[in-house]
């Protein structure tokens, strides 16, 4: 009952989409303006490639749904739409698990913090590849797939959120450490650097006066 | 180091305390002198330190700001790495009037007990303050009494004096925002002892409070939040009174 009722209206914006020229019109120019930036940016090194290519990807995006056509609309509503959310969840973990594997190649990341995201991107990937072993989490839990792959990066994102805050703390107290302590050096090498001009004058009268 | 001039070193966290610094040192020269006096710039955006440095203090230079909770445990930690047998902590705002200091010292002499609060509650009418502030500190008062089992009058006072044993524990574990209540509580449960004296606080003389309206209602949800975690917490024995008595 509720499946036929979202097909109907999934449908109706499907059978709408041919007319929709102003929208997508819209959608494409901001595609290309996208493009257009990120490719700049990119270009001239203002920000790091890893987020240039995000940018431009996205901006690819916009531009290529406002060129899809009516008769890929009319065929991807008539895949089973777990099957496309299947496709969604796989690039979506392949492009987490590209994003985490390059920051660490730049060491932007540390091997540590890392793990958590490969691990998430690795049970999506493992559940789309695999739909049998999430039947069987459903048979567990009796959770719709949908609803379990939501909840199992929800839950992940969580824990990586909370291990953020953990890792920050450790970091305030470390910095306040070596903060305090540069603050105590810096007061002992100034006295030293007095002590010393002292001694050299000290010196330079003593041999000014022989 | 050999360099101390004095057994007791004064501490004054300062932020932004470029107008009321160089009067506060003048001040303190004149009413306790030959006493060293060091200066915690936390990280100011005014020209503190350079000030404080022109006035006879030894300046210790945060190159961040850390709060207040740092910038005290930094004066802590010099105070006990350079040998000083006593601190006297002061805000650098004016507020604590150097003339008192003097009561802290004798207080610490007669009773000989580790940390001296001024508290501005110990006498009758001394101290004006908004009607919510005067509540949070009330209620503060009466929990940290409760579980210091001590009388506390003023627990937010950062006017105070510490011996050497406290000055250790504290560069070890101190607190870092809004920290006085809670050191109260670390240090009883850790076997220190404390007492409070009268004292007559003054209006600053220069800046604002760092403390707003609102952040009162976080400062005491904070604090008690904290005073409760602690509780929660067992006993650190490697700096407990007994066990390094004699040792620092």
């Amino acid at each position: 009952m509720i499946f036929a009722l979202v097909d109907n209206v999934t449908r109706r914006y499907a059978m709408g989409w041919e007319g929709a020229i102003f929208q997508r019109v819209c959608i494409g120019l901001v595609g290309l303006l996208v493009l257009m930036l990120a490719g700049r940016v990119t270009w001239k090194r203002d920000c790091s490639i890893l987020t240039g290519i995000l940018w431009l990807i996205a901006g690819g995006i916009l531009v290529t749904f406002s060129a899809i056509p009516q008769k890929v609309i009319e065929f991807v509503i008539s895949t089973e739409y777990l099957n496309r959310i299947r496709v969604i969840m796989g690039l979506v973990s392949i492009l987490v698990l590209y994003i985490t594997f390059e920051s660490i190649r730049r060491t932007h990341l540390q091997e540590k913090y890392a793990l958590l995201w490969v691990v998430t991107a690795l049970i999506i990937l493992i559940s789309v590849l695999f739909p049998d072993a999430v039947s069987l989490f459903r048979a567990v839990t009796g959770m719709e797939y949908a609803t379990a792959i939501a909840t199992v990066s929800f839950t992940f994102l969580v824990m990586v959120a909370f291990h953020f805050s953990i890792s920050l703390s450790a970091m305030q107290t470390d910095h306040t450490k070596v903060a305090q302590r540069v603050a105590i050096l810096e007061a002992r090498l100034k006295k030293l650097e007095e002590t010393i001009a002292g001694g050299n004058d000290n010196e330079k009268k003593l041999t000014g006066q022989s | 180091m050999k360099n101390r001039r004095s057994n007791t070193v004064i501490l004054i966290p300062a932020f932004n305390e470029e107008a009321s610094i160089a009067s506060l040192l003048n001040e303190i020269h004149n009413c306790v002198p030959d006493t060293d006096i060091v200066v915690i710039n936390d990280g100011s955006a005014d020209r503190t330190a350079v000030v404080a440095g022109e006035n006879g203090a030894e300046v210790l230079d945060l190159p961040c700001n850390l709060g207040v909770g740092g910038a005290v445990q930094v004066g802590f930690r010099y105070a006990y790495e350079n040998g000083y047998e006593y601190a006297i902590r002061c805000d650098g705002d004016g507020q604590h009037p150097p003339s008192e200091m003097k009561n802290l010292v004798e207080t610490m002499k007669t009773r000989k007990t580790d940390l001296v609060i001024g508290s501005r509650f110990l006498e009758e009418g001394g101290y004006k303050s908004t009607w919510i502030r005067n509540c949070g500190i009330y209620g503060l008062a009466a929990f940290l009494s409760a579980i210091c089992r001590r009388k506390v009058t003023d627990p937010t006072s950062g006017f105070q004096m510490l011996n050497r044993p406290l000055l250790y524990f504290f560069s070890c574990v101190y607190p870092m925002d809004y920290p006085e209540p809670e050191a109260l509580a670390l240090m009883r449960r850790e076997g220190y002892d404390f007492c409070e004296v009268p004292t007559t606080f003054r209006e600053r003389t220069a800046g604002s409070s760092t403390i707003g309206r609102w952040g009162t209602f976080y400062y005491v949800v904070k604090v008690f939040l904290a005073l409760l975690v602690d509780r929660a917490r067992p006993v650190d024995l490697r700096y407990s009174r007994e066990n390094i008595a004699g040792k620092v």
